[in-house]
């Protein structure tokens, strides 16, 4: 059976990525052939299946401003807070009938490491909210940039009032450096000042961190910097 | 940590975030009519136990991002659901007969009744999802059945081409086509969504879930080759399944695509003939003589350095997702579960 169709030789001069020197040991060292080969021919899959579904999503959001779009957005808009008005009058009733059977929206497990419970989250509208809930967070941000930087903050309720640091910033990319230059410091009246500093030579990209409680550790939230091209 | 307390890290997480989705899973599965064709066989699966890898590793996630143990169970509630689901439609599929060191449903009960019940476990699943809205809201409960939907749809697309390569009778595969099979089929919904999903719920954000798309696939692919690996060398009491039963099936392993690769032209032939033919009409001397070849060419040690290859790629990429988290318990489950896997007997 010569004619059978054979895996051609893997091309072994130019990985996708670095893999080898992640385990300690360079090319041509002591790894085992099958297993470099496998880790490999991994990235080759996955970094494909990646770029399909980018290509994919490319496709959907390739979307024209006319007109018409308007229009449609318009329309689309209004039946997005009509949907809105619903989900949040749903939300009432079960909050009614919660509290007209005795129960509480949130058990507090003891067992959840002595967590407290959070009274409210973002997003999920008025009826997680009791009136222990702490006050909002005033939130004031100095970003220093060459280059356009769009800023997200999400912090839980908890993080009010709270000494809080944040984790240097990763961009999805290893290979991209973080962004270490951030300061989370409380300003004059509870007020949060989050101070960034994006280096010149910072490559365009999505830079994520998590902010937690400086004394306790515990993640209160995510902070994320949108670094464009120039 | 050392070496010796990682198993029982997970050892112990996997008791304990199991049996807090044991717990609230039997709220969807309370005795109800029609019992005896529908009901009763729902709970069958679900109360053979299990590891319970899945809802622990989504509940893991969602707490080392910050969230409540009580914030994920219903998602990871759904995941057992849905997995008892696959295994249903999957032993009929399979001609499986055993699970769980028992009979399968479908041979306990005919096809239809166990093709209806797998209906009913998917349904149910859908039911947990949406029993989230109460304490997540209802934008958090929509991004997660969304995810839902891609995860079903991915894993089908992968059952499917698995599915394709037993009707064709495919015997020139390469191990680039079975990793991108496992990605659909089993990562998915085994390690990816899990740790997507664990993630939305911690953070209240699905910034960037496309990041945990490596380090699940990875891990993934290392359980399900060490599974397969079980299924020729485990221990039957412990695996629960039949011993060599992917043998039996003519599955698509990384073993049996090695082999194929590495046999003569006389021993390519009996394979594809033997491949050819469904499962009832394979003798118990044909399976053998495939075993005793795997184990001449090699094919054993093969799979399981693959194995290795990828839970180090998984690791690697734990390090990058993780490395930004306060060191927690459940962070620590997440970085033992990936040598636990290639440790399981």
């Amino acid at each position: 059976m010569s004619d059978r169709i054979r895996r051609p030789p893997l091309d072994r001069t130019e990985p996708i990525r670095a893999w080898s020197a992640l385990f300690g040991s360079g090319p041509g060292g002591s790894l085992n052939d099958v297993v470099s080969r496998s880790v490999e021919l991994g990235y080759r899959v996955i970094d494909e299946y990646i770029r399909q579904g980018q290509r994919v999503a490319e496709r959907f959001n390739d979307r024209s401003y006319g007109p018409e779009t308007v229009t449609g957005d318009i329309q689309e808009l209004g039946a997005r807070m009509a949907q809105y008005a619903s989900d949040f009058f749903g939300l009432w009733l079960d909050f009614v009938q919660v509290v007209m059977s005795g129960g509480t929206l949130r058990e507090t497990s003891a067992a959840e490491d002595g967590a407290r419970a959070r009274p409210a989250a973002p997003g999920n509208g008025a009826a997680r909210r009791t009136p222990e809930a702490p006050a909002p967070t005033r939130v004031r941000i100095e970003i220093v940039s060459h280059r356009p930087a769009e800023v997200s903050l999400d912090l839980r309720p908890e993080a009010a009032g709270r000494p809080l640091v944040a984790q240097g910033l990763r961009a999805v990319d290893p290979a991209k450096p973080k962004l270490d230059d951030v300061a989370l410091e409380a300003g004059p009246g509870g007020e949060l000042l989050v101070r960034i500093r994006v280096p010149g030579d910072a490559p365009p990209g999505t830079y994520n961190g998590v902010v937690v409680d400086a004394e306790t550790s515990r993640p209160l939230g995510t902070l994320s910097v949108r670094v464009g091209a120039v | 940590m050392s070496a010796a307390a990682a198993p029982n890290l997970v050892v112990a997480t996997l008791t304990e975030y199991g049996g807090l989705t044991r717990a609230a899973l039997g709220d969807y599965l309370q005795p109800r009519e029609p019992r005896r064709h529908l009901y009763d066989l729902v709970a069958d699966y679900p109360s053979r136990g299990g590891r319970m890898l899945r809802p622990t590793l989504c509940i893991a996630t969602a707490r080392a991002f910050g969230a409540g143990r009580e914030d994920a169970v219903r998602t990871a509630v759904a995941l057992e659901l849905l997995h008892n689901a696959f295994l249903v439609h999957d032993d009929v599929e399979d001609e499986s007969d055993e699970r769980r060191g028992r009979p399968t449903l479908h041979a306990l009960h005919g096809v239809p009744l166990a093709v209806n019940v797998g209906d009913a476990l998917t349904l149910l699943g859908l039911r947990a999802l949406m029993d989230n809205r109460l304490r997540l809201g209802p934008w958090l409960t929509m991004r997660i059945l969304e995810e839902a939907e891609r995860m079903a749809r991915e894993t089908v697309e992968g059952q499917a081409v698995e599915l394709g390569w037993r009707r064709d009778n495919a015997t020139e595969l390469t191990e680039a086509d079975y990793l991108q099979m496992v990605l659909k089929k089993t990562c998915w919904y085994t390690t990816i969504w899990p740790s997507r999903v664990g993630a939305l719920i911690g953070t209240r954000s699905d910034r960037d879930l496309d990041r945990f798309l490596r380090f699940g696939f990875f891990l993934g692919a290392a359980f399900q080759i060490q599974d397969d690996l079980l299924n020729l060398l485990g221990d039957r009491a412990r695996y629960g399944k039949e011993i060599d039963g992917d043998v039996w099936e003519g599955k698509r392993t990384v073993m049996l695509i090695h082999l194929l690769g590495a046999a003569s032209p006389e021993e390519h032939a009996r394979l594809a003939d033997f491949l050819v033919r469904p499962r009832a009409a394979h003798e118990a001397n044909e399976v053998q003589w495939i075993r005793e070849r795997m184990d001449a060419h090699g094919s054993i040690e093969y799979a399981r350095q693959m194995a290795h290859g990828l839970a180090g790629a998984a690791l690697h990429e734990y390090g990058l997702l993780y490395a930004g988290l306060p060191d927690t318990r459940d962070k620590r489950f997440i970085d033992a579960l990936v040598t636990w896997v290639l440790e399981r007997a």
